[in-house]
């Protein structure tokens, strides 16, 4: 009897305190949304009221007047989905390569590619910036998609890598000798096995680029190329702060990484379990 | 290679492979020898690079600027580093435990893990507004301890505190998931025994859990130091670089000083210097942790 009083108020203590954690872990974005649908004299009132007196849609109409507003949103779509696509298939290849091949400077080159992301993305701001000049993509979103490759490659053939080599190699040697080139082999048959693989490191990809700021803030100057993440931080540099309208802008950058991270949360945990506890 | 099947696998690795590796050259390679080339030049307003060999390195360990950024930058990992371990062990610790509901469990650790979504920008506005005079942290502050409106931007050390509880905030959840998984990972008999032998329950933490996971905490701690310390966005963005500078992390420093102000070959310098900081972390860490074995 007591044994049960014990257990069930050890349940609480454990719930309770995981639920006031939880709460003050998501306060600062609820508190967000809140101020992106008050008006901002209410947002900005002393004593803060938690609970709205008035709510308003003023900042998401507003958000869809102003031009350059779309054009941010289209640019971070655009640059994440190519880099995550193209990061994807490079390294889903050179994961495959590195795993099922013995190849001399295998080791050197995997650990080179891993240690890409080691370096500090300021250290890379210079040579970059005097390649997009030299190369003229300044203020272009290929030369974005150029700088996001420098970290999302790097976890896209580790995570792919260690996906891999989970695969029984008995697969495609029974593949292979029932005459299929390695070609065929990997198509039909790893690569449905590794979809899961994709999607859990894909959906990672797609958050980092899709949140990066430095090389977004650094390459770019027009809303011809910039991106969602340049646009909030545009907010820290004026006098006359615009608190709805930026918090709405916010909202409307965080809510679709919200909604892919969580539909796609078991897998992209998996991977980031899987690729690390290597 | 002696046959030729053996030799037609090896190029075909390559192939594979070859992709990824030709983007490490044009991503990694060129522009880091780029990088290095450029800390020994100077770039004048008559075009050529003007070979200066050391003049950049010197002038930068003789800068007091660059050791106030080191050192900011030093104080803000740490600081991150410990509260990143506490939280993520703690919320890990408190969703490893056997729940009543596993719905619910489920539903605390997606909602633990929302801040991940965020990106530096966003988090470091969110948080602008809860420090604003006016904002929620103000108002506890007034409401249990009686203190009257602060600026969280105003003193070295409250800009300091911004700053870390922020990116902790942003930054946390992957440790969480790491840890989480690494206990759950860990063999219930070794609790078991323990139990058996009278173990109460921070013996077993610090008997079992910790050992246990030591190599995945080994790695955490050097990737999140490396991340930390390499981080821009939340210096330049929420206090850039903080009341005279107390705040102005290394990174942020270089950003600052080279590509901010023009003078890239200077930065370049700084860079170099950099990436010889991270180096040593690495190595540093790697001997401690590989010691320990």
């Amino acid at each position: 009897m007591f044994q049960k009083h014990r257990k069930s108020f050890k349940q609480l203590i454990i719930i309770g305190v995981t639920c006031i954690g939880a709460f003050s872990v998501v306060f600062p974005a609820i508190w967000m949304f809140l101020a992106s649908v008050r008006p901002i004299m209410e947002t900005l009132q002393y004593p803060p009221k938690l609970i709205p007196q008035e709510l308003t849609a003023e900042f998401y109409l507003k958000l869809f007047r102003k031009t350059e507003y779309f054009m941010y949103f289209l640019n971070s779509y655009i640059v994440s989905v190519v880099t995550t696509l193209l990061c994807l298939a490079a390294g889903g290849i050179a994961a495959y390569g590195f795993s099922r091949f013995k190849l001399r400077w295998g080791r050197f080159l995997l650990v080179s590619i891993l240690a890409l992301q080691m370096i500090p993305a300021v250290s890379l701001l210079i040579p970059y910036f005097r390649i997009a000049h030299s190369l003229r993509i300044y203020d272009t979103r290929l030369m974005l998609v150029f700088a996001n490759t420098s970290f999302v490659l790097p976890i896209c053939v580790w995570f792919l890598k260690a996906y891999i080599d989970q695969i029984p190699i008995e697969l495609e040697e029974a593949a292979l000798i029932d005459g299929a080139t390695r070609l065929k082999g990997l198509w039909l048959i790893i690569f449905p096995l590794v979809v899961p693989g994709l999607i859990g490191v894909g959906t990672l990809a797609f958050l980092r680029s899709w949140n990066e700021f430095l090389f977004a803030v650094s390459f770019t100057e027009t809303p011809k190329s910039q991106t969602l993440t340049v646009g909030i931080s545009l907010f820290f540099g004026e006098y006359v702060r615009d608190w709805g309208g930026i918090m709405a802008l916010t909202t409307v950058a965080s809510v679709p990484l919200l909604i892919i991270f969580f539909v796609f949360q078991k897998r992209v945990i998996e991977g980031v379990m899987q690729g690390s506890l290597k | 290679m002696r046959n030729l099947t053996q030799k037609k696998q090896y190029l075909q690795g390559y192939l594979y492979v070859s992709p990824a590796v030709i983007l490490l050259i044009l991503i990694g390679i060129y522009p880091l020898a780029d990088l290095v080339v450029l800390s020994f030049h100077r770039i004048r307003a008559d075009k050529p690079l003007e070979f200066v060999g050391l003049l950049h390195f010197i002038y930068v360990f003789k800068d007091k600027w660059f050791w106030n950024s080191f050192k900011a930058d030093l104080i803000f990992t740490a600081f991150t580093l410990i509260l990143h371990l506490v939280l993520g062990m703690g919320f890990a610790l408190l969703l490893n435990e056997r729940w009543v509901s596993t719905t619910l469990r489920n539903l605390m650790r997606s909602i633990i893990i929302m801040p991940w979504v965020f990106s530096t920008a966003a988090s470091a506005l969110i948080w602008t507004l809860l420090l604003h005079p006016f904002g929620i942290l103000n108002f506890l502050a007034k409401v249990l301890f009686n203190i009257g409106p602060i600026d969280f931007l105003s003193g070295p050390w409250l800009a300091m505190f911004s700053l870390v509880s922020t990116n902790v905030w942003m930054s946390f959840p992957f440790f969480m998931v790491l840890i989480l998984s690494g206990l759950q990972s860990i063999p219930v008999e070794l609790y078991e025994a323990a139990r058996v032998d009278g173990a109460g329950p921070f013996k077993r933490f610090v008997y079992i859990t910790i050992p246990q996971l030591r190599t995945l905490l080994g790695y955490l701690v050097i990737i999140d130091t490396i991340g930390t310390l390499s981080q821009v966005d939340l210096p330049r963005l929420l206090t850039g670089g903080g009341p005279s500078r107390f705040t102005e992390t290394l990174p942020y420093h270089i950003n600052r000083m080279g590509l901010l102000s023009g003078n890239i070959a200077y930065g370049a310098a700084l860079s170099v210097v950099m990436l010889i900081f991270v180096v040593a972390i690495i190595g540093t860490i790697m001997k401690a942790v590989i010691q320990k074995e």
